[in-house]
């Protein structure tokens, strides 16, 4: 496919915001090859609620980081809104990274040394969104995610489900159209994990952003429209929400 | 139709230079203690240099008084080898200092990337500062090192030593090696953060 086929008008019509073609992503670790990807084809409509689940080492991450542009793959395509990423130059990137995407890690990479409300408006300065306007806009979403009356702590001064709701709120400072979450929940007590998880739903009820989530976490399962189980870098099956709940009732009765 | 949808509509600019210099102070204070040491480091350095420098002009230049050196050739030349190491010195210090002083932030440039920062955009941060800190401590050990060259040869000496030739010859040491720290220092801080601002971000924050 040329780039001008997919400004075409039909693709407008297109729901889907991720579309991930054959994607491979090999290592080497001395003369051995590792294939951590090994040719995974997904399609995430917008505004779904998906989780990837896998053993560790099933190449959750690896998926996640190439979803999100923080990682090339060694073989095959993803495409955000119909643009492969690969084409784009590191300009174009850094603008999809700013304004389409929101990240969220497991070990939450705030920076340490700036006060919560200055890490929300980093990318909005980033983004080109400057003074009052996103002075404002950073209180208003820490608000939103319980932390209005920690604009001026440092992260040393935050607990890690605090930390967390910065890192959420920082990731959709720019009002993106995907979040990306890797493991949000990993470094996190159950009462912290669960508030996490229950911000993540309500945010992406609200907003009506796509929402993807490598997880271990069967909270997160059983809030997604889809999950999608890895095994040795390929998808081993995807489940939809009726099968979930077919399941758990089984595991009830 | 070779528009991409993801192009900035500002263009080419992310971050205006007013902007960056703010972000930079920003970021030295909230490093302040480090910023600190890193300052003083570099002051020390530029400081011995301008001092040793001063030495061999004063050697030079006071050989018709009664209190010059007895031998002033062989003095000199060792006052040479003593300036010779003091620039080694120099330049590795500041220059691994700086290496390691933007090295260990690479996790904040793979976080700036994930943000959305424009790979020169973090480049120029990192300079800025880089320049910032560097050529504060070069002008504070410049000026020590005047200072203190001039305090030795006039209590070696005598007011009897001091000349136009004395001061232009050491303002002229001063303003190389505060010339030199700074221009180390920039380098320094250059080749690690261009290094980072290329990487991928799930390389850079994989780091460290």
């Amino acid at each position: 496919m040329k780039k001008s086929d997919w400004l075409a008008p039909t693709s407008a019509t297109i729901e889907h915001t991720i579309r991930c073609v054959g994607v491979q992503r090999h290592y080497r670790r001395g003369d051995e090859v590792v294939r951590a990807l090994d040719g995974v084809d997904l399609v995430v409509g917008k505004g779904e609620f998906v989780s990837i689940m896998g053993p560790s080492g099933s190449g959750k991450s690896t998926l996640f980081n190439c979803i999100g542009a923080l990682d090339q793959p060694t073989e095959g395509s993803v495409f955000v809104d119909e643009v492969d990423i690969a084409e784009l130059d590191s300009q174009e990137m850094a603008w999809l990274r700013c304004r389409k995407i929101g990240y969220i890690f497991q070990s939450y990479n705030i920076v340490q040394v700036m006060t919560t409300v200055e890490n929300v408006i980093l990318p909005m300065i980033f983004g080109g969104v400057g003074g009052d306007e996103s002075l404002r806009k950073a209180v208003s979403i820490l608000g939103r995610v319980g932390l209005g009356d920690r604009l001026e702590h440092r992260a040393l001064e935050l607990s890690g489900g605090q930390r967390q709701r910065v890192a959420i709120a920082r990731a959709f400072a720019n009002s993106p159209a995907i979040i990306l979450a890797d493991e949000p929940t990993a470094n996190l007590d159950l009462k912290s994990g669960n508030e996490i998880v229950d911000l993540l739903i309500r945010l992406n009820r609200e907003e009506h952003v796509t929402v993807i989530v490598a997880t271990h976490d069967f909270k997160v399962l059983k809030a997604s429209d889809r999950v999608i189980w890895l095994r040795d870098g390929r998808i081993d099956r995807i489940q939809k929400r009726a099968e979930l709940e077919i399941e758990e009732s089984e595991l009830h009765t | 139709m070779n528009e991409s949808p993801f192009t900035a509509p500002a263009g080419k600019t992310q971050l205006s230079f007013g902007k960056i210099v703010r972000m930079s102070v920003a970021s030295l204070r909230l490093h302040l203690v480090s910023s600190f040491l890193q300052c003083l480091t570099i002051a020390a350095t530029a400081a011995f240099l301008v001092f040793v420098a001063g030495e061999i002009i004063a050697v030079r230049l006071t050989r018709h008084l009664p209190t010059a050196e007895a031998d002033p050739a062989g003095k000199i030349s060792q006052l040479l080898w003593i300036l010779a190491v003091s620039l080694l010195v120099c330049v590795i210090s500041n220059v691994i200092g700086m290496l390691l002083s933007v090295t260990k932030r690479f996790r904040e440039i793979g976080t700036m990337k994930c943000l959305g920062a424009f790979d020169r955009s973090i480049l120029a941060l990192f300079l800025v500062e880089a320049t910032i800190l560097g050529g504060t401590g070069a002008l504070a050990g410049a000026l020590t090192g005047l200072v203190v060259s001039l305090a030795s040869v006039l209590t070696t000496h005598g007011t009897a030593a001091f000349s136009g030739a004395l001061a232009g010859q050491l303002g002229l040491a001063a303003l190389g090696s505060f010339l030199l720290v700074t221009v180390l220092s920039f380098l320094g801080a250059a080749y690690p953060a261009w290094t980072a601002s290329r990487m991928l971000p799930i390389e850079a924050m994989r780091t460290v």
